[in-house]
């Protein structure tokens, strides 16, 4: 079989086609992790490129190497962020005992990466409407967190589908019912129970147990998310300029100075003075 | 090693791998992270230091509080079950390295991130402690038939974690420097490493800090 196009890859993804249990615990008919990879590079560059369109807007120093540096900060910053927090979630699911491999793990945060970086290039024309329109450098900056919160948000909607999705009961595991676990005089569907089957309720047991793993999973996942969002945030003002100061002479890197949150915090100040 | 480290997160109690794996695991998990912290100074003799000295650090404390488990198994009449605990012990052990290896590119985001060297000591004593959570799930799942089979193991188990860490801080103190303090030489340890008492020095800071 052909292997699919990037736009069909992308397509499939923000439908979560791939979201399914087989293709997320044994990776049959999952997403391939090298265009998601692709994918990632070109939507990142096309954000940083409406993200840069500020410093040419605003005539600001070298406003080209701006564009040129923002196209490659914003896939490099969600590379970078993914790298310092997979190998943890990665071992955490494994001693969580979640259905997930380290390939399969890497290729699920990849399309959360995707879905992220798809809306944040689907805004970039907005971006770069208020680009040409703003002069206050410290609205574009809070317009920019504002932008990334949103991806991140509909981006953890996908971790979230694929816990759904990791844990729907197999065909001979139906819906978990309360009553199941306690009621042992009626563990199996109309027919009765298999030949030489146990006199326990294995179906009431393994769905209590798919249970156990969703809520684990869930838990894990959220926790894993928080910690992306806070490592990220970090990450962008290591790499920033992002839009490029109009008053400030082009650079690849501001020197390390407080954190996301000061820089935030003051970036709000400036916007109301 | 990772499919190794991988069959080790997720065995069950009677999968567990052979106590040689285990300490191999451990080993070289926690040299990773060794080798970032000593590296995040920029010397590489100091990240050689520390790479050597983080693997001492989980050994030589669990060296230290093997005897007295040993002996309190023995004195609670639970020594039948000693070779069981052991091999949680070593999953433990194992599961602490490769948790230490995977939060390793935290140390670096840290460096790079924090300008502050007490915040900086703060955010790898709280890896450290994340690190010290996944072994102690580990430790749970290998005690949890060990106590089904008798309730005194909790005993046994609270018992090991208050001396292990009680030990492995008085260690963690010895084995410094990990990180390197500016202005300091490069030293495997610091001359006066026996001489001090790492919760005497906490005493004193905080009894400053009342003053």
């Amino acid at each position: 079989m052909d292997s699919p196009s990037a736009w069909q890859v992308l397509d499939r993804t923000l439908r979560g086609d791939y979201l399914t249990r087989d293709a997320l615990r044994s990776g049959d008919g999952a997403a391939p992790a090298r265009q998601l990879i692709g994918l990632a590079l070109l939507l990142g560059a096309i954000y940083g490129l409406g993200v840069g369109g500020y410093a040419a807007f605003r005539g600001a120093d070298r406003a080209w190497m701006q564009l040129l540096a923002s196209a490659m900060k914003v896939p490099l910053l969600f590379l970078l962020t993914l790298l310092v927090t997979f190998p943890s979630l990665y071992v955490f699911a494994a001693l969580q005992r979640l259905p997930l491999d380290m390939r399969n793990t890497l290729r699920l945060l990849l399309m959360t990466i995707v879905v992220h970086l798809t809306i944040l290039a689907s805004l970039a024309p907005v971006f770069a409407f208020f680009a040409a329109s703003t002069e206050s450098y410290a609205f574009m900056l809070v317009l920019n967190v504002l932008f990334f919160v949103i991806g991140g948000l509909l981006g953890l909607m996908v971790l979230r589908k694929a816990t759904n999705a990791m844990f729907t009961p197999t065909p001979n595991v139906e819906e978990a019912k309360p009553e199941a676990a306690a009621d042992a005089s009626a563990p199996w569907p109309a027919g009765g129970p298999p030949p030489g089957s146990p006199p326990v309720a294995p179906r009431a047991a393994a769905t209590l147990r798919q249970r156990d793993g969703s809520d684990r999973a869930r838990r894990l996942l959220g926790l894993w998310g928080l910690v992306y969002g806070v490592v990220g945030a970090q990450m962008g003002w290591l790499l920033r300029p992002f839009l490029g100061s109009p008053d400030l002479p082009f650079t690849w890197f501001r020197p390390r100075e407080d954190n996301v949150l000061v820089g935030i915090l003051r970036a709000l100040r400036a916007m109301f003075q | 090693m990772i499919a190794t480290a991988e069959r080790l997160l997720r065995a069950n109690v009677d999968e567990a791998p052979r106590p040689a794996t285990c300490v191999l695991l451990a080993v070289a998990g926690s040299a990773v992270f060794g080798l970032l912290l000593g590296g995040a100074s920029g010397e590489p003799w100091l990240a050689v230091f520390a790479m050597l000295k983080l693997p001492l650090l989980l050994l030589f404390t669990t060296a230290l509080c093997v005897p007295s488990f040993f002996v309190v198994h023995s004195v609670l009449g639970l020594r039948d079950d000693f070779g069981a605990a052991m091999a949680g012990l070593w999953s433990a052990q194992a599961t602490l390295g490769i948790t230490l290896a995977a939060l390793a590119p935290f140390v670096a985001f840290a460096t790079l991130s924090i300008g502050n060297e007490f915040t900086l000591t703060l955010a790898d004593a709280l890896l450290l402690g994340v690190g010290t959570i996944a072994a102690q799930q580990m430790l749970a799942r290998h005690y949890k038939p060990l106590i089904a089979r008798d309730a005194r193991h909790r005993i046994t188990l609270r018992g090991w974690l208050v001396l292990y860490a009680f030990t492995g801080v008085q260690l963690a103190w010895v084995l410094r420097p990990f990180r390197g303090t500016a202005g300091l030489p490069v030293q495997f340890l610091r001359p006066e490493a026996f001489e001090q008492n790492a919760y005497a020095v906490l005493f004193e800071h905080v009894a400053r800090a009342f003053r």
